[in-house]
């Protein structure tokens, strides 16, 4: 009769690798951004630089100055722009905006609006300086209540702070047929 | 005492592999900080055969804006080929006493400015270490950073200038500029 | 004594049983080789107006024209314009699909390979940069066609990638290869 004391270690040893296979993150969740979420009115604090939710608004069309001409865009969904608070910078960063729906997916900041002024994807923002930055979305109306706004570093983050800001209930009170960007 | 001398061997080849896998790690984060910075009093120093001076600094505070200064530095750098090899390329930066780091400016407005700061109008632009002449073995070159600043926060500021092979040596110079006041 | 060996027969079983797996394995890939040569590999049709599933974008082609170069421009070969729906069906934004570095579509006039094309968005008038999901886009994809052609057959592959949620490497989630998913054979309209 085996004796009870030689197999109980090893039955054990294989539960215990038993869980950890079974517990262990997948490469997925494990590489990907430190997200801080702060609820409506507050700021979420990050490793370089604290956000805070502004103002937004949406649009039909979208117009503003590039190289001296007025450029006009329009969409088959809705201009959604997001206004945000920047405070307690500790480096000088350029920063990149995306939105995550309600459905989950994560629509980019446009490029169809680069070069507009004061977008997010061309300006810097320095530390002891406070400053608003804004970005530009371009998405289907129903994605707009319950996103959440994310701001991270501009360029691979793996393992950088990522921000989540939760916007107001609901959808932005102000909608205009067209929307003008200024700096 | 058998079971003892197991476990320190596991231990001791645990260590050995953490410290071999997080080497490569390690250097890579080395490569990108400024670690080990050689303070610099006089104005002047040089590290791993490039030698840099300070001959500019200036702030100036505009009026509209009295929260902000704009910050210009102009460095001459003495460079020869070995020095080019060691340093690779040129990274500038400001430091305050509280470890904030501003980086220099890049922007469509920077040109203007820093001709309006400087002492002779011109606009050398950022550093960088490419062979501008290709028989000449030793260059001298000049290099102008714009750094936009709390006007509150420009005591105690040290410039760190550091290439991606001297990393983590880098300079450290002090920045004392004088402040101009423009309407 | 020596031990009496067993029968030739016995021990040839033996042996044939421990080699049965790598016997099996070369068996099989040698007929799979045959197979593969004695069925005519062919792509499916695309046809104008199905939507093709290439991966991060499901693109469904609508007409093909060919065009005159505009005068201002430095480029005189004449173009061919391939116009099509673009849809991204992935959960993010995604830049331009349509190549580089490789091109999704790829498009023989007679034997030349027309190179990658340019993406120009009809909404916008300029080059397709992103694709934000459930937003399908009406597009031009432009080839120049080599100078002095004649319209005829334009032959075009279209290429899917792969998506794996767990790549054979990290375990991470990748877009990996290209593999051809659909043929079209068509002759450009002269545009108006």
């Amino acid at each position: 009769m085996i004796r009870l004391r030689h197999v109980l270690p090893i039955v054990l040893g294989a539960c215990a690798l038993g869980a950890m296979m079974a517990t262990t993150p997948d490469f997925n969740s494990v590489f990907r951004p430190l997200r801080t979420t702060a609820p409506n009115g507050a700021a979420a604090h990050g490793r370089l630089l604290a956000v805070r939710f502004a103002d937004w608004q949406t649009a039909q069309q979208l117009s503003f100055e590039r190289y001296g001409a007025t450029v006009m865009r329009d969409t088959q969904g809705v201009f959604l722009v997001v206004e945000f608070d920047i405070s307690d910078v500790r480096e000088s960063v350029r920063l990149a905006a995306a939105w995550q729906g309600r459905s989950g997916r994560r629509y980019d900041q446009t490029k169809r609006v680069d070069d507009a002024p004061s977008t997010v994807d061309t300006r810097q923002f320095h530390p002891g300086l406070e400053d608003r930055g804004r970005a530009v979305f371009e998405l289907p109306p129903d994605e707009i209540e319950g996103g959440t706004l994310l701001l991270a570093r501009k360029g691979p983050n793996i393992l950088d702070s990522e921000l989540a800001l939760t916007p107001p209930a609901g959808s932005p009170a102000r909608h205009n047929k067209l929307l003008r960007l200024e700096p | 005492m058998r079971q003892l001398a197991w476990l320190a061997t596991a231990t001791l080849l645990f260590c050995t592999l953490v410290a071999f896998n997080g080497w490569p790690a390690l250097r890579d984060l080395a490569s990108n900080r400024e670690w080990r910075a050689q303070q610099v009093q006089s104005g002047a120093g040089s590290l791993k055969g490039l030698h840099i001076t300070v001959t500019e600094q200036a702030a100036a505070i505009a009026e509209p804006r009295p929260e902000r200064a704009a910050v210009h530095v102009r460095l001459q750098i003495r460079v020869t080929p070995e020095a080019r090899d060691a340093w690779k390329d040129c990274r500038v930066s400001l430091r305050d006493p509280h470890g904030r780091v501003w980086m220099p400016l890049a922007s469509a407005n920077t040109d203007g400015a820093i001709k309006m700061l400087s002492s002779d109008g011109r606009n050398f632009g950022p550093c960088s270490l490419y062979r501008r002449d290709e028989q000449a073995g030793e260059e001298t070159i000049q290099a102008d950073q714009l750094f936009l600043m709390p006007s509150d926060g420009l005591q105690g500021l040290r410039l760190y200038v550091s290439g991606v092979g001297t990393r983590p040596d880098a300079l450290s110079f002090a920045i004392e500029p004088a402040i101009r006041r423009l309407r | 004594m020596a031990p009496s060996q067993p029968s030739l027969i016995r021990r040839g079983a033996r042996r044939a049983l421990a080699a049965s797996g790598i016997t099996a394995a070369i068996l099989y890939s040698w007929w799979q080789a045959v197979e593969n040569a004695r069925t005519p590999q062919s792509l499916p049709q695309a046809e104008v107006g199905e939507p093709l599933v290439l991966g991060r974008v499901a693109l469904t082609p609508s007409s093909l024209q060919l065009r005159a170069p505009s005068p201002s421009s430095s480029d005189q070969r004449p173009l061919l314009v391939l116009s099509a729906k673009l849809e991204n069906i992935t959960g993010q934004t995604q830049a331009n699909p349509i190549g580089p570095p490789q091109s999704l579509i790829e498009a023989k006039a007679g034997k030349a390979d027309l190179g990658v094309p340019d993406v120009k968005l009809l909404r916008d008038g300029e080059f397709l940069k992103q694709l934000q999901p459930r937003m399908p886009e009406e597009v031009e994809i432009i080839w120049h066609a080599p100078q002095g052609w004649r319209a005829g057959e334009v032959a075009f592959t279209f290429f899917r990638q792969q998506f794996k949620l767990k790549d054979n490497l990290y375990g991470q989630a990748s877009w990996l290869g290209y593999s051809a998913a659909a043929h079209m054979a068509a002759t450009p309209e002269a545009a108006p």
